[in-house]
């Protein structure tokens, strides 16, 4: 079921991240030179339809989020395109902003991750060179998992966080 | 003793008389003697006799010349109109008809001479440029001989008014004013005889007095009336040769090589001769009418004067000499002008055709409009104002359009004419700068580096800032216009120098709209487009609108205001094809101008293109920005101008309020873009952000947030009333 024009605040990525802006100049001044500075294939892929309706029917309908949750799922995908979260962090964060459980959280994150798989690759070398210093390179080139295989191979202490190379 | 004998006679007389008076005196026998004096006088008498008949026959040859050629005179002017009437000579008309015929063949032989330069490119021979002499010709070669009859006959009306007056025998008037009869008047025998019996004056002197002067009123005046007889039979032939010969002058106007040599020269001979009874009984009015009143002066005013002596050795008195020599001396003088004033009759037509094209138009043009604007109200006056500033539905531009329209056409018709046209001076100018402009354009060709490239440029510069009016001065104008290195100096220098060459600064514009208008700013631009000085002529200010309406334009479309806008329109015209250009522009770029326009000529169909149905959705301005966008494209969204989205221009709506144009363009978008699905925001979103319009984008951004609150409002209003 594709997203209406009213719905649009609530599932579509970018504008439910302006009505969380609202009338905050500075934030959107911020917000919009993010946009700007990102490459082509994402800034194309934010102005997609795609992502309200993926988030609509594969996330918010079929998990049964409500609004408020739908709109949070919606920022997450928005702050992950300009690299305000890292992408490593996504079960975390949505277990956090979501209040869900560890699996609905899973779940949700891989279903984000697989929304991303037009820009996957871009995402990953952006969140790269963003977090190279607080993450460690390898976990970052690694593809991201879902479910953690060994400890060993786990990118940080926190279970939270999710092991790209298992995503896909 | 003054006189001198020459005549043998008068000698041998002379002497012959001396010897017998002596001989008769010694012989005391003075009867034979005095008889044989008688005798030899008698070669005395017979000399005088012989000069007094000389000087009587000169008198009678010169006062039978006088009578002839006024006779000629008269029926020259009676038989005029009956020689020039083809229907009366009807052998005009069948050797017209013969030579018509035979100059009909040459339109085929022309035809394809004229396909031929077409495929070769030659200049003045390509179809555009002859077809449409050629088919005028063609068809007005058929009348050719009509045309001819009346405009000999449209010549004969002026001469007609100073004919009347003087009556038929224009001769007898003639002869009246250089009072002729008066030298011939018996009472000048008695005055003749007086003198003698006066014995002031021996009967020689004034004999030959009389005679000489006498001989030489009479032959002026026979020369005079000969003179008049002689133009006025010559006149006829001539024109029966004009007339003849028309069918070959209206062939030459199709063919650039011989058309000064036939075309313009038939025309020119036409109205020399055809005009020249014009100036001819002008001038006899004149003198006939002024004779009279110096006449009246002389007599009247200042009877007892030294004028009524009579002068020695004549029968005449000082105020007839007077008004003979004042009469026939200004007939002389006027004779010898008539020929050059008919002549000129040419030149003054060219003129005045053009004059009168324009005049007829212009009344014509006024008197519908007065007309229209006097059947109705206020409304009514501005509709008139509106659309004679507007292009009208034919292909106008408004008052100034349609005087640079009539300016055309003059042109045109005066070529087709054989009329000079009026521009042929700049024409010949702009043919030597347009040589001037290859010569530049080869040696900028030439040239290796920059810095030779920017020697040039700069003696160019210096060229035009001389401010010389000289084909290489605007060849050097023209070249920089087109590099697009005109600054606003060389601008206004080229515009006071070529200011009355209204084609070169056309030319001028032309190759400054190929150089994109390069070399001045975009308010510069605006400034000159807007022409406050009224320094430019009305294509060139098209050229800036229509420039300005283009996508290399498009940035000084920016700076427009509304008044440019409208301003275009009126100049462009809506039905012409770059008039039609520019409101498509107009229409895509700026919905809020557009819709005002429409909206402000809502009254009328025809400008505002609004249906009955239309109108009844759009009763206000911002109605009409909706109506105006409702169908646009994101292409077309993406392209509005950038002032529709954020300008802070003031126009009037419906209620005489002021609003900002971005309110207008914000409210009706938002009501568009309810009706829109979220991928054509999507879309447009990426179009904005990929072409760096972060002005829209932010618009863009505010007016979907602003939606989604009254979508959502509406939804809740929606659901709370259900």
């Amino acid at each position: 079921m594709p997203v209406s024009l009213v719905e649009s605040s609530i599932y579509d990525p970018y504008d439910a991240y302006l009505n969380y802006i609202g009338d905050d100049q500075f934030k959107y001044k911020r917000f919009n030179d993010k946009i700007k500075n990102l490459p082509e294939k994402l800034q194309d892929f934010i102005f997609d339809t795609m992502l309200g309706d993926f988030i609509k029917g594969r996330i918010s309908v079929p998990l049964g989020l409500s609004e408020n949750q739908s709109q949070e799922t919606a920022k997450i995908v928005m702050e992950l395109i300009i690299a305000d979260l890292y992408l490593g962090n996504i079960v975390n964060e949505v277990k956090n902003r979501l209040g869900t459980d560890d699996q609905k959280a899973k779940t949700i994150a891989g279903l984000v991750i697989e929304l991303f798989t037009p820009v996957l690759n871009d995402l990953k070398k952006m969140h790269l060179e963003k977090f190279a210093g607080s993450v460690s390179k390898q976990e970052i080139e690694s593809e991201p998992k879902l479910e953690p295989t060994t400890k060993s191979e786990a990118p940080a202490e926190d279970e939270s966080i999710v092991d790209l190379r298992n995503i896909l | 003793m003054k006189y001198k004998i020459k005549n043998k006679y008068l000698l041998l007389a002379g002497l012959s008389s001396a010897f017998f008076f002596l001989f008769a005196l010694e012989a005391n026998a003075a009867l034979p003697f005095i008889a044989l004096a008688g005798i030899a006088l008698l070669p005395l008498a017979l000399g005088l006799f012989k000069g007094l008949l000389s000087i009587a026959a000169l008198i009678a040859i010169a006062g039978m010349a006088n009578s002839i050629s006024g006779r000629l005179l008269n029926l020259g002017i009676k038989f005029q109109n009956t020689f020039l009437d083809p229907e009366k000579i009807t052998v005009i008309q069948t050797i017209w008809a013969m030579l018509r015929d035979f100059v009909n063949i040459f339109f085929i032989l022309i035809l394809l001479v004229i396909a031929f330069a077409t495929i070769f490119n030659i200049k003045n021979y390509k179809a555009s440029d002859l077809l449409p002499k050629l088919i005028i010709a063609a068809l007005l070669i058929n009348f050719s001989l009509i045309i001819t009859i009346e405009v000999i006959k449209l010549l004969w009306v002026p001469a007609a008014v100073f004919l009347k007056p003087l009556g038929e025998g224009i001769s007898g008037s003639i002869v009246n004013a250089l009072n002729i009869q008066n030298f011939f008047n018996p009472k000048h025998l008695v005055e003749f005889i007086k003198q003698l019996a006066r014995g002031g004056s021996s009967f020689a002197d004034v004999v030959s007095t009389e005679a000489i002067f006498r001989s030489i009123i009479l032959v002026i005046n026979a020369f005079l009336l000969s003179w008049m007889a002689l133009i006025i039979w010559t006149r006829i032939p001539i024109l029966i040769g004009l007339m003849i010969v028309s069918p070959i002058a209206w062939l030459g106007l199709t063919l650039p090589a011989i058309e000064k040599q036939t075309w313009s020269a038939w025309w020119q001979k036409l109205f020399c001769w055809g005009s020249i009874p014009i100036p001819l009984f002008g001038l006899i009015y004149f003198v006939v009418f002024f004779n009279q009143r110096l006449k009246a002066e002389m007599y009247q005013a200042v009877s007892d004067s030294i004028l009524n002596e009579v002068l020695p050795n004549t029968a005449f008195t000082v105020g007839e000499v007077l008004i003979w020599l004042i009469t026939a001396g200004t007939l002389l003088a006027g004779m010898m002008y008539i020929k050059g004033l008919s002549c000129s009759m040419y030149g003054w037509a060219t003129a005045g055709f053009g004059g009168l094209w324009k005049g007829v138009r212009r009344g014509v043009g006024a008197t519908v409009d007065f007309g229209y604007a006097a059947t109705g109200a206020a409304e009514a006056v501005k509709g008139t104002k509106g659309r004679i500033l507007e292009a009208g539905l034919f292909g106008g531009g408004g008052v100034a359009g349609r005087q640079a329209r009539e300016e055309r056409i003059e042109d045109r018709l005066a070529g087709w004419a054989g009329l000079e046209p009026k521009y042929k001076a700049d024409v010949g100018t702009l043919e030597r700068a347009g040589k001037a402009e290859k010569d530049i354009e080869n040696k900028l060709s030439r040239v290796h580096t920059k810095g030779e490239e920017d020697k040039i440029i700069a003696e160019l510069k210096t060229k035009v800032e001389k401010g010389n009016k000289d084909p290489e001065t605007l060849a050097a104008i023209n070249t920089l216009a087109k590099r697009g290195q005109l600054d606003t100096v060389l601008f206004n220098q080229t515009v006071n120098n070529f200011k009355d060459m209204p084609l070169a600064i056309n030319g001028v514009f032309a190759k400054w709209k190929e150089g994109k208008f390069g070399g001045i700013s975009i308010e510069q631009f605006v400034e000159i487009m807007r022409d406050k000085d009224n320094k430019l002529n009305l294509d060139a200010r098209r050229m800036m609108y229509g420039f300005a309406a283009s996508e290399d334009g498009k940035k000084t479309a920016e700076k427009f205001e509304y008044k440019d806008f409208e301003t275009g329109i009126d100049i462009l015209g809506r039905n012409t094809k770059v008039g039609r250009d520019y409101t498509k522009f107009w229409g895509d770029s700026s919905p809020v101008y557009m819709a005002k326009y429409r909206f402000d000529n809502r009254d009328d169909s025809i400008k505002s293109g609004y249906s009955e149905k239309d109108l009844e959705k759009i009763k206000t301005l911002k109605d009409a920005v909706r109506e105006q966008m409702k169908l646009a494209s994101v292409k077309n969204a993406g392209d509005y101008i950038f002032k529709d989205w954020v300008g802070d221009e003031k126009l009037k709506d419906e209620t005489g309020k002021e609003v900002e144009r971005q309110e207008l363009f914000e409210a009706a978008f938002k009501e568009t873009l309810m009706k829109k699905d979220r991928k054509f925001i999507a879309e447009l979103r990426r179009k904005l952000r990929r072409e760096g319009k972060d002005a829209q984008f932010e618009k863009l951004d505010k007016i979907t947030k602003d939606l989604g609150i009254i979508i959502k409002e509406g939804v809740l209003i929606e659901e709370e009333e259900s």
